[in-house]
């Protein structure tokens, strides 16, 4: 039955009880309302008949009496009136029986009224002497008893009347008490259906309510019972399916997440590089077997801050990624580390990823140590490898370029066209093979840190003049204007005259070798912020966007390029650049041409020297 | 009078080219291939005016043959030839007594320049 229903009948039982109630009452009240005042009416008529009777009975009698004065014609008009208003009454008081022994005194009344009739009507015929004794023998006493009889009729019609006032009295009483009875009865039954009623429909909501209350503190277990058969069960059954979809959901989220997180270890566990993992206020939450051989396993277990760990490059990058949530993996000497655990200390470069919320909130951070001890004794043999050959070839090469200079002056006598021609090739590849051992050797310094720049400040035209000097005649040469527009009134940069301007040489040099003749190299330079900004234009093949990238590594050549260089221009210039605390950048489009911009801090920029010292000395 | 100098190297081939360089300047060069050999040749009595001293030799190195040198003769100036400075280098060399450098390799033209500036008197 539907919860509308169920309402709806309650309230249809307590209206009906209402309605029985009022309809009982309105019968009762209305049944003695009409009763009371039909029944006095009958003895009340009853009462005025015996009145009336009385009051005719004693006309007759004062007649006779007239009679007896002498008056008869007045005594006889005045009895016949009577008389017939006695009859009259007597007539309606006989239709009007009502009372218990009513009928006798009836009977009794209109036996001797007719006695008295009689002998009135004999005695006014009558005109003798022995009149008054008749009167006083026979009437009077006839009339008095007739007197009473009336009196007897009167009285117990008036004792009926009380009799039945008292009665009704009590009747309407009891009709009170019966009513109120049953509107007590009535309104105790309603209550208690009511309460009855809402319990049963209430009780349903308030275990739905406390399921959802459990199912919202994550107990999805929850399911609620109610068999009412009415609105509240479907929205029950239907919790009920929820809770249980809301399950399989948490329990299937539940499946993803763990293989997640098995996925997620187990790639961090087969790591052979140690993996820390913390929390967003830096403290140690996991460690991979491999962190744990370098760190033990105290840490991870107990929470401990990274910084325990000992490892001040592993700390400083967790704070920065944490702060700036953004990975942190720093190049050269600042994102290594060296841990010493057992025998020989290993080298490790750091790099930390923060673990962001979807908020953007940091919750932690990931760091991978790379064991680079190995990578790094290589980069050490290949450095040192290549300053030794590089050295070792200079030597043969002073006595080749001295003697093929003897020869092409003709010290050794006199040499022919051809001869002289193969010379001058042999000149010219030993002067070649003499800068690449020579680029070779500076390019492993400046990697390896040795060649710090010697600081000053330098006026840029300086700069460019001596950079471009040695180039001028190349650009004649080959029909390429060369344009140097650095004006005397820029302010001083601080650096090294010696290495700065063999960045520019190296930037100039590569111009030229890639612009046709025709083309022209613009050599600018000009103040942005704290740096002064060189510009080196050319108007030569350009670089394919492929490359660019790459442009500045060692020996990368553009295939098909004009040639000439070795290679290692540009990763020098690039070097030194670096060394000053500048960036070294190239933007080019091929067939239009290239633009290569690097940054040399100003002289009063205050701390840019001292970092580029700071830097090289760190390495 | 032709100047005299003394080239003390290992490397035939350097030895051979920087007399075959320096003699058409007018200059009288002698050779020695290593450093007891060419402190023999400083001892041999007659004045020298430059000596040119190869820095990394076996036996003894450039350096011990200039204090060596230095011990014997206050005045001479000498020339180290290195493949690749060092600053170092540069000041324990300067400290013995070096005039100055020749960094290999060196072009015949700025091989003669020097060799010119060292032997002028100096002011």
């Amino acid at each position: 039955m539907s919860l509308r229903s169920k309402l709806l009948l309650s309230y249809a039982i307590l209206v009906l009880g209402i309605l029985a109630i009022g309809g009982w009452s309105v019968y009762h009240f209305a049944v003695l309302g009409r009763s009371v005042p039909r029944i006095m009416a009958d003895n009340y008529r009853s009462v005025l008949d015996a009145q009336s009777m009385k009051d005719a009975l004693e006309r007759q009698d004062s007649a006779l009496l007239f009679h007896l004065s002498g008056e008869t014609s007045k005594a006889k008009a005045q009895y016949a009136t009577n008389r017939a208003r006695f009859d009259e009454y007597f007539a309606d008081a006989a239709a009007n029986v009502t009372e218990a022994g009513e009928q006798a005194t009836i009977r009794d009344l209109d036996y001797r009224f007719r006695e008295y009739t009689r002998a009135g009507e004999a005695y006014l015929a009558r005109r003798d002497s022995g009149l008054r004794r008749t009167y006083f023998t026979h009437l009077e006493p006839s009339f008095l008893q007739l007197k009473a009889r009336c009196d007897d009729l009167l009285r117990l019609n008036q004792d009926a009347m009380v009799r039945k006032q008292s009665r009704a009295e009590r009747e309407t009483r009891r009709a009170t008490r019966t009513a109120v009875a049953l509107a007590l009865v009535t309104l105790l039954l309603g209550v208690v259906y009511s309460l009855h009623l809402s319990h049963r429909l209430v009780a349903p909501l308030v275990r739905l309510t406390e399921a959802a209350r459990r199912i919202g503190q994550g107990d999805l277990d929850s399911r609620v019972e109610a068999r009412t058969g009415d609105e509240v069960q479907v929205l029950a059954e239907e919790f009920n399916a929820m809770a249980a979809s809301l399950r399989s959901y948490r329990e299937r989220e539940a499946a993803r997440l763990e293989l997640a997180e098995q996925q997620a270890e187990t790639a961090i566990e087969s790591l052979y590089e140690p993996v820390v993992v913390t929390g967003a206020e830096g403290e140690v939450l996991e460690l991979n077997r491999a962190a744990e051989t370098l760190f033990g396993a105290a840490a991870a277990a107990r929470h401990l801050p990274v910084g325990e760990l000992g490892v001040t490059a592993l700390t400083d990058a967790v704070k920065q990624s944490i702060e700036r949530k953004a990975p942190v993996a720093h190049d050269g000497a600042r994102g290594l580390a060296t841990i010493q655990n057992g025998a020989a200390p290993r080298c490790f470069r750091i790099r930390t990823a923060p673990l962001l919320r979807s908020s953007g909130q940091a919750a932690g951070t990931v760091t991978v140590l790379e064991d680079v001890t190995r990578l790094r004794e290589l980069d050490r043999l290949k450095d040192e490898f290549i300053s030794v050959a590089s050295h070792e070839l200079r030597t043969p090469l002073t006595s080749m370029l001295l003697a093929v200079q003897l020869l092409a002056e003709g010290s050794a006598g006199k040499l022919t066209g051809p001869q002289e021609h193969l010379v001058e090739m042999v000149a010219q590849d030993t002067e070649r093979l003499e800068r690449l051992t020579r680029d070779l050797l500076d390019l492993t310094r400046l990697e390896a840190g040795t060649a710090r720049p010697d600081l000053q400040p330098l006026s840029p035209a300086e700069l460019a003049e001596v950079g471009t000097a040695a180039l001028i005649a190349q650009a004649g040469k080959k029909g390429v204007t060369l344009h140097t527009h650095v004006p005397e009134e820029l302010p001083p940069v601080y650096g090294d005259l010696a290495q700065l301007s063999r960045v520019l040489t190296n930037l100039v040099g590569n111009a030229l070798r890639h612009t046709p003749a025709g083309g022209r190299v613009d050599v600018s330079a000009e103040v942005a912020g704290k740096v002064m900004r060189f510009h080196v234009t050319d108007t030569g093949e350009g670089i394919p966007a492929a490359y660019v990238p790459r442009i500045f590594e060692r020996f990368v050549q553009v295939p098909g390029s004009t040639s000439g260089g070795a290679g290692l221009g540009l990763p020098i210039a690039k070097r030194i650049v670096e060394a000053h605390c500048g960036e070294i950048t190239v933007e080019s489009k091929v067939g239009r041409g290239s633009r290569f911009s690097f940054t040399v801090p100003l002289a009063g920029a205050g701390r840019g020297g001292e970092d580029a010292q700071t830097d090289s000395g760190h390495r | 009078m032709r100047k005299r100098i003394l080239v003390i190297d290992d490397e035939e081939p350097i030895r051979e080219t920087l007399r075959l360089g320096l003699e058409p300047e007018g200059y009288e060069v002698v050779t020695a291939a290593d450093g007891p050999e060419g402190l023999e040749r400083f001892a041999d009595g007659a004045g020298w005016d430059l000596v040119l001293l190869d820095q990394r030799m076996p036996e003894m190195d450039g350096l011990e043959v200039l204090q060596r040198l230095r011990a014997a003769n206050r005045s001479v100036p000498v020339m180290l030839l290195t493949a690749h400075g060092s600053i170092e280098l540069t000041g324990k060399s300067l400290a013995s007594g070096a005039r100055g450098f020749l960094t290999k390799p060196i072009s015949l033209r700025s091989l003669r320049e020097v060799v010119r500036k060292a032997l002028e008197p100096v002011k």
